[in-house]
């Protein structure tokens, strides 16, 4: 048995559309200017509650861990999440999702956007909330949502007030794709290994998702394995252990995420973006995650709303 | 008259000449269009990602000059990590971007490029099916290098990785993918990883 291995010959971009799709790039296309100040979307995180986290942190780490391994997080970062690592260990899996289900997750979100309207830019926060199902062969289906957008300043409202308050969001109120298989891309945790060792090098090898080598990237890829995912408590333990023993991930400690609910944070901070995954403290469970820059101001979040393994594209849990 | 360089465009475009970064996506957009097409197998969602790609390289690197005289080793570095990303990324550009309708089948001259567009995707998914059993590390060296016809520095640039690195992952995936070819053969020092790595195995 043999396969071809060559791909088929090059062929041009469809030659109308080339003109479509540059029209719609050179749309987007803004020079360079310097980031507008945005005081509406402060970090909700109270001083006093990071504190006491840092408090309960240290009591776990001295009482409930051993002492040795300190890795590569910040201490009290490490404690947190070994202790997320304790508590995900000590769930009960349930089955993953047969070959004819799906895994279910709602997410609502918010994330920084730019309009153009009469050679004005407008920046503002598009709402969103997302639905996505999806099937171990890789089908399955998204549903997005647009909400009603808010503007990064007053001058943003100012510019969209002065344009006619125009519609931001175009023509798109929303998109409900459905996928055949292979269409979206389903990674399989229920296979991987669950010794954090094994784990690690598989993802610091770029063998599960590739990309660039560094502790952010795998920061990332961490995040990736718990958003949208199907993962075995013994998986998100080891996970919670590799980011415990990643140099450069720090404590937020509890905080709120978006909607107000009650977490507890860690961060990574790479190329002046702190990207922040906020965990349920009880089951440590993937609750939100956001983006802040330098000066605090949240450029994205997405609070995950719930989740689980459905029967068709058209279930939910 | 010779043509404006890449680097020439990207700081017209910066300086507010939107119609300088048209150019560059037209001078480009056909070879990452295919790079994208022999990643997923899939034409339609190729140019999509090859939009993607192109409004991501203008939002991630818009507040410095172009490093290099061509824009092409950024390109398919940006495109590597939309294809790997698509969950993440697609979304968003395609929120920025809108959609273009997909084409209508029905206008006759576009049957016959229809049924060699369907045939294409076929001969890649094929293709693909193996290819996904290489770890995707060595995937991405031999999308790069042997299918977009980058040089082993210019995959380097892509990637963030020394040449050494490139040539390795190369060698290693080709002996792979010929193995695999031939049916499998005997493992021996040939390490098959234990689980599907996801591609777009459309």
């Amino acid at each position: 048995m043999s396969t071809r291995l060559t791909p088929p010959p090059e062929r041009d971009f469809p030659a109308g559309r080339l003109q479509q799709r540059k029209e719609q790039l050179v749309s987007q296309i803004h020079p360079e200017r310097p980031l507008p100040q945005r005081p509406a979307y402060r970090r909700r995180r109270p001083l006093v509650l990071a504190v006491a986290a840092v408090a309960v942190a240290a009591i776990v780490a001295t009482v409930v861990l051993p002492s040795g391994e300190t890795g590569g997080a910040s201490p009290a970062a490490a404690a947190v999440l070994r202790h997320a690592a304790k508590t995900a260990a000590s769930q009960e899996a349930t089955a993953p999702p047969a070959s004819s289900q799906f895994v279910y997750t709602k997410s609502q979100s918010s994330y920084e956007n730019t309009a153009v309207v009469d050679q004005q830019t407008i920046n503002f926060f598009q709402a969103q909330t997302r639905e996505i199902w999806i099937g171990p062969d890789g089908s399955g289906r998204i549903r997005e949502s647009d909400g009603v957008p808010r503007f990064a300043t007053s001058a943003d409202r100012a510019a969209w007030v002065a344009a006619g308050k125009p519609d931001l969001t175009g023509d798109r109120s929303g998109t409900n794709d459905s996928f055949g298989p292979g269409g979206l891309s389903y990674v399989d945790l229920s296979k991987l290994p669950t010794d954090p060792a094994a784990l690690q090098q598989l993802i610091e090898s770029r063998t599960i998702e590739g990309g660039p080598p560094g502790d952010a990237e795998t920061f990332t890829i961490i995040g990736d394995l718990l958003r949208e995912t199907y993962a075995p408590p013994a998986v998100r333990a080891a996970l919670f252990t590799i980011a415990s023993e990643l140099p450069g991930v720090q404590l937020i400690g509890a905080t709120h995420d978006h909607l107000g609910r009650p977490g507890t944070g860690v961060a990574f901070v790479s190329h002046g973006l702190s990207h922040e995954l906020i965990f349920d403290s009880q089951t440590s469970a993937l609750l939100a995650e956001q983006t802040v820059d330098s000066t605090g101001s949240v450029l994205d979040w997405t609070c995950y709303l719930s989740s689980g393994v459905v029967d068709s594209t058209s279930a939910t849990p | 008259m010779s043509e404006p360089s890449d680097r020439t465009l990207w700081a017209h475009a910066r300086a507010g000449d939107a119609a300088a970064f048209g150019t560059l996506f037209e001078r480009h957009a056909g070879r990452i269009y295919n790079y994208c097409f022999r990643r997923t197998a899939d034409w339609a969602l190729a140019e999509d990602l090859a939009s993607a790609t192109f409004l991501i390289a203008w939002k991630s690197h818009r507040r410095g000059p172009l490093q290099a005289e061509s824009a092409e080793p950024l390109l398919y570095g940006i495109a590597t990590n939309v294809l790997r990303n698509q969950r993440r990324t697609l979304k968003r550009a395609r929120d920025a971007l809108g959609r273009v309708p997909p084409a209508r089948v029905e206008e006759p001259d576009f049957a016959a490029e229809t049924a060699t567009r369907l045939d294409d995707q076929a001969v890649m998914r094929r293709l693909l099916n193996l290819f996904s059993r290489l770890p995707r590390r060595e995937q991405d060296v031999i999308a790069l290098c042997d299918w977009s016809g980058l040089s082993y520095e210019e995959a380097a640039e892509a990637l963030g990785l020394p040449i050494g690195t490139v040539r390795s992952r190369l060698s290693r995936g080709r002996r792979r993918l010929r193995e695999l070819a031939a049916g499998g053969g005997p493992e021996g020092d040939v390490h098959v990883v234990p689980f599907p790595i996801e591609v777009n195995k459309q």
